[in-house]
């Protein structure tokens, strides 16, 4: 309906001397917004009949046809306002003149709502059939059902419906009067049928919105199970562990579980009887075969089948003889790491450098990273590595035993021995060591205190890792 | 190890605080465990001499004593203890004083609750205090008597003073390379390298000990004759009488108690305060029961079985070495002496044994008898090679200070192996490469020398470094770099990242194979688990795993639960399903990847495998709907899923496994997956024998496949990329009617061989038994796609080439078309 917007046709009548004053009233947004309110319900319920009360104010009233009159008749309306006349005289048949009332009516609100007195007159003369036939197709078209809507468009606009019988009887006409009639029967075609598709859209849009409150539902109910499990809490912080360092250049490799005393001890410089071998007490398998006991036998693995330069994590399981307890477990796994080079270019500054990236990768830049001199038969020298507690950050706590560390994996440099058991020469080649176990690093991370979690599989201790993000 | 700091300060001069002390050891290697501050227990407690005892006028158990505090007076106090007799130096508690024993041994062993010792009337006589038990004092347990302190306690001391209290007890875990260390004197010697301090070792007598053995006053000469030098090279042996056997004194057994060690009598208890102090540890053979005196060191050769003096009679091994005289074994060397010549309360002349064994002759002996003693401990893990004539003296003097025994005669010193100095060529090069960072040569001297090392400079930046003997870890420069590093715990040493050349990491193609398997599991909505590789017999027989090999079985397994490696991932995913079930859960959907172990062709050997247990809602419904169980289908779905995410050419086939094979499976609901022919896996619903076995309700489904050959199946080519097609497809059903047990995904192949030139695919689309056909027949309709390569296909030659697949289909299955 915005092109129905008055002004440019008041424009065109014969509007006088405060055309600027509307001008500026309309185009002041707030009035406009207002003006439009008012045209919408004015075409909603268009039986109106404008009049002005003795105060001169406007007041609607029920317009009545004069039936019986025929033919395209000029009418006029007029309102007459005081100290400003607006007068559509003689308004052409082919102006909607609906409308034009419409727009009297509307500008004299507005100047009643400017607090400006408004008074006159409007007053319609002549109507026609035509006009009549519009009129109560209008009429029958207020608040219709869908059926009634098409009832209205059979009787009006179908094959013998009312207006097509007009156009049949066009010829009847005097010539001068066909165009006009005959524009006009269009033009009241064209209003009914937009009126008609207008309330069609707005009976199925008003038929939609009913539907959509049938079809609510209980937003608050599950949605349908889509399935997608997760990985291992231990799995996903190895593969966390391991991208950290193949992030910085090292290989993967694993190798076996069941080894030979060579590969799990004897080239790892633990002479036979030595009391080292005791730290790992060992499960025996027949034909001269073992369970490794760490990960270690993957350095004899790789170098013995590779000449450096190597820089190698090897991820596995472990098994040690220990009872399944809070604290350990007949089966482990854990990750052992080695990088050589020549002599000088791999050094324990090297091992310092790698550990300290690594460690703070994994638990977060703030972390304290403190190295101390131990023993491991295959390092020299061996170095048991430290974090700050993740629980106290090195104030000290029970868990820490009041130290402010915790101790997280060893390293060294590779002991000579274990470079001669693998055919490397100590004086040509060098290199550091590393192992850690992944359960006893999930702990720590995750502030859990028992490993028996780990090879339960409790589902309601495992669905607690769905995200990947605890365990990482 | 044990140590309380009072008699590490008699060996070096400790400044720092507590604190700063444990960190430094800890960073140097040597982890304080834990620091036990052992507080007074009692407070106004004097040494005291008694001077008179008489008995109590009133009572009859009761003496009245006479007591001489010094400075702090004389005081006439009632006393019960059947010990107490004139001229003792006992512990007098003043009237006021705490006990933590409480007066009577009914105290908590807390100071702070205990009640000040008030002014008694015993029996008609005044008290004017007490003298004290070590359980009142709440030193021990020992409620027998009074304290009784030695001559050295002088009256008016404070008894807390005269105890060292307070003291602390470090407990330093020694790694096994540090034998050197299992001593106050090893620590010491650690305390003042690091602080740059003095150490003050014991005074000796300078001896000088005679290889071969005096007349002594016992008639024959005491002889040491070695014929096992490698396991013996040195024996050191100080004949001692006038010995006579009693407690030692409160001082020297609280230190062994201090230490861990009970305390015997004052022979045993001074060997093993110098095994304590000076890391060699001493035996005292009582020399009447050795045989002419004469000290063998063998090995066991035919002796078969030896009572040690814990009365356990054990059995030999040739090899072991033994300490034997001329008659008979005395000793298993190292470990643990006989009864037949223990040191016993009628002894009164000893044979003093101060040896070095060879540490691995000592640990073989002594893993194999289950037997570790103090004395084996330190010799497995090397002790003080030149300190065996040092450490019979310190003995020696003890016995006599204490006045109970004196020497014979000069200890005997044999050596049949003497030890050549090891010397290190050290190159501070080297050191440099090795540490990443360069020490200053006179640092690397000074430290080099704290620790006992002797040092000659042997050109610019080289150093001859002899080792001390009591550090047979020291052997290379790696180790003399361990050492300066130590030192000043490691930190000078940078943390740098290694400047590597570029060297392109290539992921292993195995690994990524797995990687994508199991995001592929993780997918379909399995939930990975890790079980345990040890199992039950009963479970590798039940679960015999996919190539039925050997199972491999622990030697020492944990217990008989646990005595085998597991052939077959099931049985572990299976207690896990139980597990849960018993914990509330009502579905269970995992997999586990991981080894499974067999004994193939004789050699133990281990295979990757995958496998998963499906049990319960599969797909779960909404809300009041219907969910979709496990079963064979879900788990064949999620396989294909797997191959098809693969996306290899091989061809797939479930078929069904032959009678007697995977038993535990319901045997019309199982089958074996073969890619390209090969079995790699089976499929199955558990039998419901086993389902009953396991007290399940519902189908539980699973499978279990070789890792190594589905991954050699994902490293097959992938499928060839081909454009989307350009003309549409037209579809014609056909339903044939066959034998209820003729597999529908045969009907669907034969189909598709029929090569009808426009034919593209063929869908196997349902399969349907009922009433409307006949019994033992089933109905499989298929959906028959045709399209043109060039053309879109008109209806005409669609049905011609439809109506002669159909025909020729019939023909091929011998089949009715179903109308």
């Amino acid at each position: 309906m915005d092109e129905q917007i008055p002004l440019v046709e008041l424009e065109g009548g014969s509007v006088t001397n405060h055309a600027n004053e509307w001008r500026e009233l309309l185009n002041d947004q707030v009035k406009k917004d207002d003006f439009h309110d008012q045209l919408e319900s004015l075409i909603d319920d268009n039986l109106w009949e404008p009049s002005f009360s003795d105060d001169g104010y406007l007041t609607i009233s029920k317009h009545s046809i004069v039936p019986g009159v025929t033919g395209p008749t000029a009418w006029s309306v007029v309102i007459r306002c005081d100290g400003l006349r607006i007068e559509a005289d003689r308004v052409p048949v082919a102006t909607d003149t609906w409308e034009v009332a419409e727009h009297m009516f509307t500008v004299a609100r507005l100047l009643k709502w400017e607090q400006k007195k408004v008074s006159g007159s409007v007053s319609f003369q002549k109507a026609t059939d035509l006009e009549e036939i519009l009129f109560r197709a209008l009429q029958d078209l207020r608040s219709p059902s869908a059926q009634q809507l098409e009832n209205v468009r059979v009787r009006y606009l179908g094959r013998s419906g009312e207006l097509t019988q007009v156009m049949r009887r066009l010829g009847q006409l005097p010539n001068e009067e066909r165009p006009l009639v005959g524009r006009r029967v269009n033009e009241i075609k064209n209003i009914l049928e937009k009126r008609i598709s207008d309330l069609d859209g707005a009976l199925k849009h008003a038929a939609m919105e009913r539907s959509l409150g049938e079809a609510r539902i209980d937003v608050t109910l599950p949605g349908r199970h889509v399935p997608r499990g997760w990985l291992h809490p231990v799995t996903q912080s190895r593969e966390r562990m391991l991208g950290i360092f193949t992030a910085m250049g090292f290989e993967v490799i694993e190798t076996q579980d069941i080894e030979d005393d060579f590969h799990n001890f004897g080239a790892l410089n633990f002479p036979p009887d030595h009391p080292a071998r005791e730290m790992q007490d060992t499960f025996f398998i027949p034909g001269g075969l073992l369970l490794r006991t760490h990960t270690s036998n993957g350095q004899i693995r790789v170098m013995e089948r590779r000449k450096p330069p190597l820089a190698i994590v090897c991820p596995g399981n472990c098994y040690r003889r220990d009872e399944l307890s809070v604290r350990a477990s007949p089966m482990f796994s854990q990750i052992e790491g080695f990088m050589v080079d020549r002599t000088g270019i791999i050094t324990m500054a090297h091992l310092k450098g790698v550990l300290t990236e690594f460690l703070r990768a994994l638990f977060g830049t703030a972390t304290g990273v403190r190295f101390r001199s131990s023993f491991f038969p295959f390092t020299e020298p061996s170095a048991e590595v430290d974090i700050s507690c993740l629980l106290c950050h090195g104030a000290g706590c029970r868990v820490c035993k009041q130290s402010g560390w915790t101790e997280i994996l060893g390293a060294g440099m590779i002991h000579p021995n274990v470079l001669r058991a693998v055919g490397y020469d100590p004086t040509q080649y060098a290199g550091f060591a590393f192992g850690m176990g992944v359960e006893r690093t999930s702990l720590l991370k995750l502030g859990v205190h028992d490993l028996r979690l780990f090879f339960e599989n409790d589902l309601r201790f495992l669905s607690q890792f769905q995200s990947g993000g605890a365990a990482s | 190890m044990k140590l309380p700091l009072s008699w590490l300060k008699e060996f070096v001069t400790i400044d720092v605080e507590l604190n700063e002390l444990c960190d430094r050891l800890t960073i140097a290697g040597l982890e304080v465990e834990n620091s036990e501050q052992l507080g007074p227990s009692f407070t106004d407690v004097f040494v005291a001499k008694v001077t008179a005892v008489e008995r109590h006028p009133n009572a009859d158990r009761l003496n009245l004593c006479a007591v001489d505090a010094g400075p702090a007076g004389r005081f006439r106090v009632v006393c019960g203890a059947p010990n107490v007799h004139p001229g003792m130096t006992a512990a007098l508690a003043k009237i006021g004083a705490r006990l933590a024993g409480g007066v009577h041994g009914e105290g908590t062993g807390s100071l702070e609750n205990a009640l000040p010792l008030q002014a008694a009337v015993i029996r008609g006589v005044p008290s004017e205090g007490m003298l004290c038990s070590e359980a009142e004092l709440g030193l021990s347990k020992d409620h027998e008597g009074i304290l009784e302190l030695d001559a050295d306690a002088r009256p008016g001391d404070l008894l807390s003073s005269y105890l060292r209290i307070p003291d602390v007890v470090l407990d330093i875990a020694i790694t096994p390379n540090r034998g050197d260390c299992l001593s106050i004197l090893g620590i010491a010697r650690e305390i003042a390298a690091l602080f740059n301090l003095k150490l003050n070792s014991p005074k000796l007598p300078s001896v000088k000990a005679p290889n071969q053995g005096a007349a002594t006053a016992w008639g024959l000469p005491v002889v040491v004759e070695i014929f096992a030098p490698e396991a013996c090279p040195r024996y050191a042996a100080l004949p001692m009488t006038g010995i006579r056997i009693k407690p030692s004194p409160v001082w020297l057994r609280r230190r062994l108690e201090l230490c861990g060690m009970r305390a015997v009598n004052n022979v045993v208890d001074v060997t093993n305060y110098v095994m304590l102090e000076l890391g060699q540890p001493l035996h005292a053979f009582d020399a009447t029961q050795v045989v002419d005196h004469a000290i063998i060191v063998r090995r066991a050769g035919v002796n078969r079985e030896f009572t040690t003096l814990d009365g356990v009679a054990r059995s030999l091994d040739p090899n072991d070495l033994m300490i034997a005289d001329r008659d008979k074994v005395l000793a298993i060397a190292g470990v643990m002496g006989g009864q037949n010549s223990e040191v016993s309360p009628a002894t009164t002349s000893i044979i003093l044994e101060s040896a070095y064994f060879d540490p691995a002759t000592i640990a073989r002996t002594a893993r194999r008898l289950g037997l570790r003693s103090e004395a084996s401990y330190r010799f497995e893990r090397g002790i003080d090679r030149a300190g065996q004539v040092n450490a019979v003296l310190r003995a020696g003097a003890l016995i006599r200070e204490l006045g109970e025994g004196r020497a014979v005669a000069a200890p005997l010193d044999v050596e049949p192996l003497p030890a050549p100095p090891r010397t290190i060529a050290l190159d501070l090069a080297a050191m440099t490469a090795i540490l990443g960072v360069a020490i200053p040569a006179p640092e690397v001297e000074r430290r080099l020398r704290a620790i006992g090392a002797e040092i000659e400079p042997a050109g610019p930046g080289r150093f001859n470094v002899v080792a001390p003997p009591f550090r047979p870890d020291l052997n290379e420069t790696a180790d003399l770099a361990e050492e300066v590093a130590r030192l000043a715990g490691l930190a000078e040493i940078p943390a740098v990242p290694p400047l590597r050349s570029a060297v392109i990491v290539t992921p292993d193609p195995a690994r990524e194979a797995v990687r994508e398997i199991r995001e592929i599991l993780v997918g379909c909505g399995l939930i990975e688990a890790k079980t345990i590789a040890f199992v039950a017999p009963g479970d590798n027989e039940r679960f015999a795993g996919l190539d039925r090999s050997e199972p491999v079985r622990v030697t020492n397994p944990l217990s008989a639960e646990l005595s085998e490696m597991r052939r077959s991932l099931v049985p572990g995913l299976l207690a896990a399903l139980r597990f849960n079930l018993n914990r509330e859960a009502r579905n269970f959907h995992m997999f586990e990847i991981g080894k499974t172990f067999g004994v193939r062709e004789g050699v133990a050997g281990e295979s990757d495998r995958v496998a998963v247990v499906s049990y319960g809602d599969f797909a779960m419904g909404a809300v009041g709907q219907p969910a979709v169980a496990a079963s064979f289908g879900t788990l064949k779905g999620v396989l294909e899923t797997i191959f098809r995410t693969l996306s290899a050419h091989g061809r797939i086939d479930f078929e069904r496994i032959p009678e007697g094979h995977a038993t535990y499976l319901h045997p019309g609901r199982c089958a074996s997956i073969k890619l390209g022919g090969v079995a790699v896996g089976i499929l199955g619903e558990l039998h419901p024998a086993e389902a009953l076995r396991l007290e399940l309700t519902s189908p539980c489904a699973l499978f279990e496949l070789d890792m190594a050959q589905l991954i050699a199946y994902g490293a097959e080519p992938r499928q060839k990329v081909i454009p989307p097609p350009r003309f549409p497809a037209v579809r014609r059903d056909l339903a044939l009617v066959i034998d209820r047990d003729f597999p529908a995904n045969k009907v669907s192949e034969v189909i598709a061989g029929l090569d009808a030139g426009l034919l593209e695919s063929v869908e196997l689309f349902d399969v349907y038994e009922g009433s409307s056909l006949p019994a033992g027949k089933k109905s499989v309709a298929v959906a028959c796609r045709y399209r043109g390569k060039d053309r879109t296909l008109t209806d005409d030659e669609v049905n011609r080439a439809h109506a002669a697949l159909v025909e020729r289909a019939a023909k091929q299955l011998g089949a009715e078309l179903r109308q």
